[in-house]
């Protein structure tokens, strides 16, 4: 893991978060794409776990030599923004969704 | 087999979780020796929270979606497979690769930035959250189980 620099590891996780959120939303809105996810794997949640893998480790090795901050406290922060409000996103979609 | 796996998955993710909460505690410390005892609890925890997830995954695919799921969402408390376990089993996808940027984050503490304090600062950011995440994920469990619980009840009494 020490070949990539913090930043490409930051924006991995920023690339994941969301594409995980938005993905969520778009095979419970549109049933075709859900199909599609299960299609490649047997099952839509399984396609999303390997498909956050690829997406992790080719933003890392496309980032990787992205020169690091002194102080990557920024970065990690920003990360941990985009957690917070990706779960909140997915939350608050389901229970509009059960309501 | 399927109560086992449901439990494997569980200890799976609270190790996981206790291995980040005692790389916190190390990185917090922050001397040498506090440093090397990081690396190896978060090594550690990043192999956990990724066995949490292939057992986890394995029980949801093969067991949950067919055995499990129809019963909570017919029992009393559907919520707790239509907005707790559906958050769940998305908002886990976060947590091994946050677990991947602490381990990275802890990696170079010691070598490529010596005693770097605002690293170590970026370091217990990111394992504090996964402790956080994992802690979130294990009540969603304790819900999603009650759902079940409840829902076998409807149907015995």
């Amino acid at each position: 893991m020490n070949k990539f620099s913090i930043k490409a590891l930051a924006y991995a996780c920023h690339a994941v978060i969301w594409f995980v959120a938005l993905i969520t939303i778009a095979t419970e809105l549109a049933e075709p794409v859900k199909g599609f996810l299960a299609g490649l794997t047997g099952h839509h949640w399984t396609a999303k776990g390997i498909i956050s893998l690829v997406i992790f480790f080719a933003v890392a090795f496309i980032l990787a030599k992205k020169e690091d901050p002194e102080d990557v406290t920024g970065l990690v922060r920003g990360v941990l923004i985009s957690a917070v409000l990706g779960a909140i996103t997915i939350f608050v979609f389901y229970l509009f969704e059960y309501s | 087999m399927m109560f086992s796996l449901i439990g494997f998955h569980a200890s799976l993710g609270e190790f996981a979780a206790l291995m980040f909460f005692w790389a916190f505690i190390e990185l917090y410390s922050g001397a040498d020796s506090n440093i090397r005892r990081a690396k190896l609890a978060v090594l550690l925890g990043v192999v956990f929270l990724f066995a949490a997830w292939f057992v986890g995954g394995f029980y949801y695919v093969e067991f949950y979606g067919s055995g499990v799921k129809p019963l909570i969402k017919e029992g009393p408390f559907p919520w707790a497979h239509k907005v707790v376990m559906e958050t769940k089993e998305h908002v886990f996808l976060f947590l091994p690769f946050l677990g991947l940027l602490a381990y990275s984050l802890v990696q170079r503490l010691g070598s490529q930035v010596a005693n770097d304090g605002r690293t170590r600062v970026a370091a217990m950011y990111a394992a504090g959250s996964v402790v956080v995440i994992a802690a979130g994920m294990a009540f969603f469990g304790f819900l999603v189980s009650s759902g079940f619980r409840a829902a076998l009840e409807q149907i015995a009494l």
